[in-house]
């Protein structure tokens, strides 16, 4: 489904600070694969799920999705990506405060055109899925780290996306809710989506079918 | 859906944008001054325009005039009497009554002045009346007048009596308005920067224990056909124009300015050409003095907007940078970005319009500002220099790459 080819990526290119994030990285994805990406901090996790979700384009090597280089793609196509097919999920939640639970996860089913309609149903669905329902007119900011996580998953999957991404998804929650968000992913996984878990927890990386081990933005272990 | 996203954005950080629009809200309200003070004077000077540009003479007659014939006996207007003597020349000037102007039977304490057709059109558009309306087309049987507020309670319809020094018969003078308490009239109006349109321009305010009649030499001429004492108890006195023709031979100049400077008893004498220099010269001294100070302080308010509007797109940039991780493009949250400066200039015009129809209401005498094109131009030049300068801002600090990454 992905497929890295020799992916680098430096920051502040061709300037005093310069500094080699990524380095010949390469990588395959399959569909239905449930991966730990593991590592030191700084070793280069986030930067690594930044190009996979389309937020960031590497600076040079190949990302194939489904034998097309993502490299061709305009700003736009990058951004359905995201919409469609990429479900993202971060530490900090990236939900909008003052929105409804509701409102969050019907974004980007407006944002790629669904008429408010046809949009019920399904974010009924997924509410159901992550145990969300019955807050779904809850203002962000009066819940919970856990009851945010799971509206922030519900928002990755509204669109039926093929991967979901998620840079330390735990990282703000306690071990209830842990556990509680690895079920979810491990549902999902199930259900057939990709999975991939940027994370420092020894028991998120256990749970998962592959972990890639990255130090200094290589990877130092595939297995 | 921008729309939407972008005002909910405004709703969220409402106080800032709150001090935004009152900020530019007073840009907009100090560049209408400004450009009603500009175009307030501009406007005035245009005025006397047509009067002082051309060649010729202003002479203020304020003593009155002694020419040849003028002693009494002639029967004759001294405005004949010029003409006689300039025959090519045009003039226009104010004249004095040789009469009494009769209430019942008393006589009224009141400067009478009367106006050639080019003054009494200038002023029309100047003064402001408080009752009844300011000359129009008259072919009646009556002189009109229009008089100052005043302490003989004489208002609109009333009719008074003017009576020649060396006649009985009484001529009704109807009044057909009352002039508000701070108009402006034509009448010589001494300052240190003599002599430009200013100088012809008198605020009633600075005179309050003067009553002024205002009537219109049309009416005179008009009825002389009949009674040609009418035009015989006019002489010029306060302000007179003497316009050469266009084509004036050198002789003939030489000629006039010969007679103009022996026979006019003269106490202030100018070429046109000089009056409307100065003119040009007091207009420019008056935006010296009042649009540098108005520019800086715009471009300052322009400025600070401008910082706040960094402040406001840090604020809600990580919105933005959600809106980018469920799948819009950059583009598209620069596109939010922009909807947002758009609703905030429209509620800016929206609160300047109000303020500015509040303030007219309140201020009613006092107010400089003015709606006109110069107005509505400059406020349409600020918005626009705001419009790019804010996003040319904003999208700088938007476009710093780490605020789009996943983790912000
Ligand atoms: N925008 C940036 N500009 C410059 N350097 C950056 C930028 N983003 C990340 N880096 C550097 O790149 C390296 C890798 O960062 P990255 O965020 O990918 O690490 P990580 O493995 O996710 O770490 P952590 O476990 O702390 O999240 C770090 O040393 C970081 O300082
Ligand atoms: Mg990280």
């Amino acid at each position: 489904m992905i497929r890295l080819d020799n992916i680098n990526k430096i920051y502040n290119k061709g300037r005093k600070n310069e500094f080699y994030a990524l380095i010949d990285i390469n990588l395959h994805i399959y569909p239905g694969e449930m991966i730990a990406v593991t590592g030191k901090s700084g070793a280069g996790k986030s930067t690594l799920l930044n190009i996979l979700a389309c937020m960031d384009r590497p600076d040079s090597g190949i990302y194939y999705w489904y034998d097309q280089p993502v490299g061709r793609f305009s700003e736009k196509r990058m951004a359905r990506m995201r919409n469609e097919k990429i479900g993202i999920v971060v530490q900090d939640f990236a939900l909008i405060e003052d929105f409804t639970v509701y409102e969050n996860v019907s974004l980007p089913m407006e944002i790629a055109g669904r008429k408010r309609s046809g949009r019920r149903d399904k974010i009924q669905e997924v509410l159901h899925i992550v145990g969300m329902e019955s807050y779904a007119n809850c203002k962000i900011r009066e819940l919970s780290g856990g009851q945010k996580q799971r509206t922030a998953i519900a928002r990755a999957i509204i669109n039926e996306p093929d991967i979901v991404l998620a840079d330390e998804p735990t990282g703000a929650l306690d071990s209830d809710n842990t556990k509680m968000v690895m079920q979810l992913f491990k549902d999902l996984n199930e259900s057939g989506k990709a999975v991939v878990i940027a994370t420092h927890d020894p028991d998120i990386t256990k749970q998962c079918g592959k972990i890639i081990e990255m130090e200094d933005g290589r990877i130092r272990q595939h297995t | 859906m921008y729309m939407r996203l972008a005002l909910r954005e405004i709703k969220r950080s409402r106080k800032l944008f709150l001090f935004l629009i009152l900020q530019l809200c007073v840009t907009f309200l100090a560049a209408i001054g400004c450009a009603s003070v500009v175009s307030g004077q501009y406007w005035r000077y245009d005025a006397f325009k047509s009067i002082i540009g051309k060649e010729g003479w202003f002479v203020n007659t304020n003593l009155g005039l002694r020419i040849p014939e003028a002693d009494a006996g002639t029967g004759r207007s001294g405005r004949e009497i010029l003409e006689k003597y300039l025959p090519d020349a045009n003039i226009i000037c104010t004249y004095s009554i040789f009469g009494d102007i009769f209430m019942d039977d008393a006589v009224l304490d009141i400067d009478s002045t009367v106006y050639d057709p080019e003054l009494i059109d200038i002023m029309g558009a100047e003064t402001e009346i408080a009752e009844g309306r300011w000359f129009a087309k008259n072919d009646g049987r009556e002189i009109e007048a229009v008089i100052s507020q005043n302490y003989y309670g004489l208002t609109e319809g009333d009719v008074v009596n003017l009576v020649a020094y060396a006649g009985e018969e009484s001529i009704p003078i109807r009044i057909v308005g009352v002039l508000k308490e701070d108009s402006t009239v034509i009448k010589m109006n001494y300052s240190s920067d003599m002599v430009g349109y200013h100088n012809f321009l008198y605020n009633l305010q600075g005179d309050p224990g003067t009553q002024f009649l205002i009537l219109q030499e049309e009416d005179f001429s008009r009825l002389a056909a009949a009674n040609p004492q009418l035009k015989e108890i006019l002489w010029p006195q306060g302000l007179l124009f003497i316009q050469y023709p266009d084509r004036i031979s050198d002789e003939e100049k030489a000629g006039y300015d010969n007679f103009i400077a022996d026979n006019l008893e003269i106490r202030l004498k100018e070429t046109l050409e000089t009056v409307d220099q100065k003119s040009k010269r007091y207009i420019k001294r008056q935006l010296n003095d009042i649009v540098p100070v108005l520019l800086v302080f715009c471009i300052m308010i322009v400025m600070s907007t401008v910082c706040v509007s960094v402040i406001e797109v840090r604020q809600h940039i990580t919105n933005l940078s959600i809106y980018r991780i469920v799948g819009m493009s950059r583009k598209s949250c620069f596109l939010i970005q922009l909807c947002i400066n758009i609703i905030i200039l429209c509620l800016t015009m929206a609160v300047t319009a109000i303020a500015f129809i509040v303030m007219q209401r309140l201020g009613k005498d006092m107010i400089i500002w003015n709606t006109g094109i110069l107005q509505t131009a400059v406020c349409a030049f600020i918005a626009v220099v705001w419009m790019i300068l804010v996003f040319v801002v904003q999208y700088k600090v938007m476009n710093k790459h780490e605020l789009w990454r996943m983790n912000i």
